[in-house]
């Protein structure tokens, strides 16, 4: 009798667990499975880290292409269509960016597809979208996303070719520094970020005196920095996020290395920068292409749609809210087709919140960056755009 | 430099002879490794920063957060392993694992997967000696481990509830038929461990940052440092988590950091086929 | 004379059954659906390998995921920096990770139950560590993009070709039947029945005069090559490789695959590896909650279900037999009935 109370035991959980998987893909096959637009909806994915170490830069973009799209809907549509908003989370890893990429645009029906915010997971997942010609207007500061020749292929920030000499030549011209010493991720963005200030300091007597790299997500960087303190170095160099550069800054505090920090774009450009860093942030130089408290029509209008929502105003979020509109414009000119819908885009000037939006024949932007400094806890521009 | 090292080095190794002392007394009653004690690591520190939060005293919300953990590791025990006793470890081992990630993505789903800086109210205070600076921080974390290790030996060789522990540890079955209950002292082990483990996380927090996946290599310190020590030998793990992060820190700072990890692991498995008994270990002959 | 008759059927339906699943991408039009079926069938080559040494020899090792990742680095770099095709990558995968395999069985066997687990914890982490510092070669966190896909095959007048997940799947197909059939072969020779001598009693297979420790290095090499397989078959199928992918929970999930499905069971291999995937995929849906129901999925099933699918299974067929058999006792005249089925 025992054995049958087991038994039934089994088969109850059985069922329980087999129930909730069907419950979850019953879910799935209601939103899913109706393959690509079902008549007035048009659809666009979010390739973005929305878990993991960098998930606060998937949620801002979210936050931003949910504005523009909630905008979008409530004045007129896209010729008559909705729009709907796909999430995909690339965990800021290539190998989850081209599976989620792949569900994206086969299983959802993507027209486009706006992220990735890290550069290596963006130059995975562009191999599949490229193809399939979906329209990717992505987030990533490596100069290599300017090379690979997929025409479906923008990008929405500025190219680090861009970012990397304004402010090396403003460190070496107004802070006089001449010994920098860089700490780097290891990464396409952090590598190519690093080439790329390399090429720049033979015209500006700059030196180079050491280059540390670090993994995304390290927390621990007491090695690198004491290495650094010992070169005695006029400068440091950050290439990271927000994460790492605070944390960067608050060890080297901690280790007594107390010289100028500056990073070479606005990679770290968020309140939690300051939230995390504290004091050991202050007077962080970097260049950037968004100035959060400017005094345009575009920008007021963003943050007043962004406190109506109870969304916070974040550098990421408007840099994503301008990738959403650009790609709504695309879509209304292009029609749905992927040829015009891509021409669409290549020709597109607008005026957004990062000033107006052109790309180039690579997809680049070419706007100039300005730079600005962290003062008081809280983010200055400290020299204009050109 | 080396002063530099050497100071990080302890700081690192009190971190993990905490945490190798959840592994270890797990180990003694139960014998298998605990997988999910990363995750107490991680939800005190949480614990105590939701606490911050709500404006409790620095003092209170730490010691909410050790309170937390305890409990944590005492549900583990008593909703998932007590029901597994009569399984094989290897089921135990991978209901552990489940567990784990259970419990990091509902931190995720509560509190998001930022990195949040613990308060610490010595942080951003240097001792200055000499021309060396010494984060008032690290003094802290390094007085209150010896601390814990001290209340710890008390507790185990000073009290009857230590000594039952001790007893559970050479034979959980013997010490049933003496008339101790058996699971409240399998209990009592999980919430003492993790209590100490959860106290390592709420160290580190203010330094390394808390974030959902903080535990997963401190807890594969931590479990290394116990192996070091001789699995369930408490004072072993201990120093054996001293030195752990003293030979990381040197490793890390003097060949490559980007190896900083892969040092615990050749020195564990260096330890394994060599000394399996651990450096301060005594020869067990295998039972058949 | 019935019996055989049945055996014949039966074979006859099997074959049958093999050969509609290849046609099965004739069914199925959703690409996204096709990229799933083709993750499970580069788990089930994984989960069969990890069950030959973890439910046939019962030595557990949570290492298998680097095998998976040497397999696959192995074909993407020969790819990428060399140019190699698929058809020579993936024998040169498979004998680059028998090779690593054979040598850590060697170091590590010699340890036994969870002093095993610690040791191919061990050397799983240093190798994905390998993976993720070891730039020059591996591309450091970024991984290698940009992988080969395998060039078309010619057979007369037909050319199967390598674009999409349908085309794919022929071939995965193909693998993980030639899997199938090398652990047929394996666990009914004489050295597979010496590994479950060793499972059920390592003392007792000893003075049996089996050469324990050398057998189980073998099945370890083994073993290690399937995964090895499976990770180029990875490379060229996903067209990338990073490091994330080849860490200890991927090792834990080729485990738990196992477990799941029910260990020393080819079956079990396919359920397990099965379920996991496609809720995994489904969960994709809700994903703030995805990974906590996937955790406790895991927990609830290795709570309640200990011998895993397989065992559910039996127990389903034992309950079966017994009521028939109480039927056939009770009720006398539908004996016929009963031993139709």
């Amino acid at each position: 009798m025992h054995s049958k109370k087991l038994f039934v035991k089994k088969m109850v959980m059985f069922m329980v667990l087999a129930f909730l998987l069907v419950g979850c893909s019953a879910k799935n096959s209601s939103t899913g499975s109706s393959n690509s637009a079902s008549g007035d909806t048009l659809r666009v994915g979010l390739q973005a880290p929305m878990t993991g170490d960098n998930a606060q830069y998937g949620q801002d973009m979210k936050n931003g292409v949910e504005l523009a799209f909630k905008k979008i809907n409530s004045e007129g549509r896209i010729n008559g269509k909705k729009l709907e908003l796909i999430v995909g989370d690339d965990k800021a890893t290539p190998s989850e960016a081209v599976a989620v990429v792949n569900k994206m645009i086969n299983n959802d029906g993507v027209k486009a597809i706006i992220g990735g915010y890290n550069s290596s997971p963006t130059l995975a997942s562009q191999e599949v979208s490229g193809p399939a010609k979906v329209l990717h207007l992505n987030m990533g500061a490596s100069p290599d996303l300017s090379k690979t020749k997929n025409p479906y292929l923008f990008r929405v920030i500025l190219t680090g070719s861009v970012y990397v000499p304004a402010v090396m030549n403003y460190m070496a011209k107004e802070k006089n520094v001449k010994k920098i010493a860089a700490i780097f991720e290891n990464t396409d963005y952090g590598i190519t970020m690093y080439d790329a200030a390399k090429q720049s300091t033979k015209d500006l007597g700059v030196d180079f005196i050491t280059a540390e790299k670090y993994n995304p997500g390290d927390k621990n960087f007491s090695a690198q920095l004491s290495k650094i303190k010992t070169l005695k170095p006029d400068a440091v160099m950050v290439v990271g996020l927000y994460n790492e550069v605070a944390l960067i800054e608050q060890q080297a505090k901690q280790a007594g290395l107390n010289v100028q920090f500056f990073s070479p774009d606005d990679s770290m450009y968020s309140e939690q920068l300051i939230k995390l860093g504290g004091d050991a942030v202050e007077n962080h130089i970097f260049a950037s292409m968004i100035d959060l408290n400017a005094n345009t029509p575009q920008m007021k209008e963003f943050k007043a749609l962004a406190e109506k929502n109870n969304v916070p105003a974040q550098a990421n979020t408007a840099i994503a809210f301008d990738a959403a509109m650009a790609i709504a414009k695309a879509l209304e000119k292009g029609g749905g087709n992927a040829d015009k819908d891509r021409d669409a885009l290549a020709n597109i000037d607008i005026s957004g919140i990062t000033g107006p939006i052109k790309f180039d024949k690579n997809g680049d932007r070419s706007n100039t960056p300005m730079i600005m400094q962290v003062q008081n806890g809280s983010f200055k521009v400290i020299k204009d755009s050109e | 430099m080396f002063v530099d090292q050497l100071i990080n080095g302890i700081v690192l190794g009190s971190i993990y002879a905490l945490m190798a002392i959840g592994y270890t007394m797990v180990w003694n009653v139960l014998r298998f490794i605990n997988f999910a004690h990363g995750e107490v690591y991680m939800g005190g520190a949480f614990v105590s920063l939701y606490l911050l939060l709500l404006d409790t005293p620095i003092w209170l919300a730490y010691l909410g957060g050790v309170c937390a953990g305890a409990f944590l590791g005492y549900l583990m025990e008593k909703v998932v392993y007590m029901r597994m006793r009569k399984a094989p470890k290897l089921n135990l081992l991978i209901a552990a694992i489940g567990i784990s990630i259970v419990l990091q993505n509902v931190a995720q789903y509560i509190w998001g997967a930022t990195p949040e800086r613990l308060n610490s109210p010595f942080l951003s205070k240097n001792f200055t000696v000499g021309d060396m600076e010494i984060n008032q921080h690290y003094v802290f974390i390094i007085i209150l481990t010896i601390l814990v290790m001290i209340v710890l030996e008390l507790f185990m060789n000073r009290t009857l509830m230590g000594k039952a522990v001790q007893a559970a540890s050479q034979d959980i079955n013997a010490t049933q038929l003496m008339g101790i209950n058996a699971n409240k002292i399998i209990s009592i082990t999980f919430a003492i461990g993790s209590a100490a483990g959860a106290l390592a996380g709420i160290l580190v927090g203010p330094v390394f940052l808390v974030y959902p996946t903080m535990g997963v290599f401190a807890g594969l310190k931590g479990f290394t440092a116990s192996v070091m020590g001789g699995m369930g030998n408490i004072p072993g793990a201990m120093i054996a988590g001293l030195l752990l992060g003293l030979i990381e820190s040197f490793a890390a700072g003097f060949i490559s950091s980007g190896y900083r990890d892969a040092v615990a692991m050749v020195i564990l498995l260096f330890i394994l086929l060599v000394r399996p008994q651990g450096i301060f270990g005594k020869i067990i002959q295998q039972k058949v | 004379m019935i019996q055989t008759n049945k055996t014949v059927y039966r074979k006859f339906l099997l074959i049958l059954g093999v050969i509609a699943l290849f046609f099965l991408p004739l069914a199925v039009t959703n690409p996204y659906v096709m990229y799933v079926i083709n993750l499970i069938l580069i788990y089930t080559l994984l989960a069969l390998g990890l069950d030959l040494i973890v439910g046939y020899t019962g030595q557990v090792s949570v290492g298998h995921g680097a095998f998976f990742g040497i397999g696959a680095y192995v074909a993407a770099i020969l790819s990428k920096n060399l140019g190699f095709s698929f058809w020579v990558n993936l024998p040169l995968s498979i004998i680059v990770t028998a090779l690593i395999g054979f040598i850590i069985g060697f170091i590590g066997l010699k340890l036994i139950e969870e002093y095993l687990v610690m040791a191919t914890l061990a050397f799983g982490t240093i190798i994905w560590l390998v993976f993720l510092n070891w730039t020059d070669l591996t591309g450091g966190p970024m991984g290698i993009a940009g992988i080969a896909s395998p060039p078309p095959i010619k057979i007369g007048t037909f050319e199967f070709v390598f674009f999409q997940y349908q085309d794919y799947y022929p071939l995965l197909l193909l693998f993980v039947f030639l899997g199938i059939l090398v652990t047929r072969l394996i666990i009914r020779s004489g050295f597979g029945r010496a590994c479950t001598a060793i499972r059920d009693d390592e003392l007792a297979a000893q003075s049996m005069g089996i050469p324990v420790f050398k057998t189980k290095v073998m099945m370890f090499t083994i073993s290690a090559a399937f995964c090895g397989a499976a990770g180029a078959l990875y490379a060229h199928f996903l067209r990338v490789v990073s490091p994330e992918t080849f860490t200890f929970s991927m090792s834990v999930t080729i485990l738990t695959m196992v477990m799941i499905g029910g260990q020393g069971s080819i079956a079990g291999a396919v359920i397990g590896a099965s379920i996991l995937t496609v809720s995994s995929e489904v969960l994709r849906e809700t994903p703030e909650l995805r990974m906590i129901i996937y955790g406790f999925l895991i927990v609830v099933m290795i709570m309640f279900f200990p011998k895993g699918m397989m065992g559910l299974f039996q127990l389903v067929k034992r309950r079966l037999q017994k009521r028939t058999l109480q039927a056939a006792e009770t009720t006398p005249e539908k004996e016929g009935l009963s031993y139709e089925h």
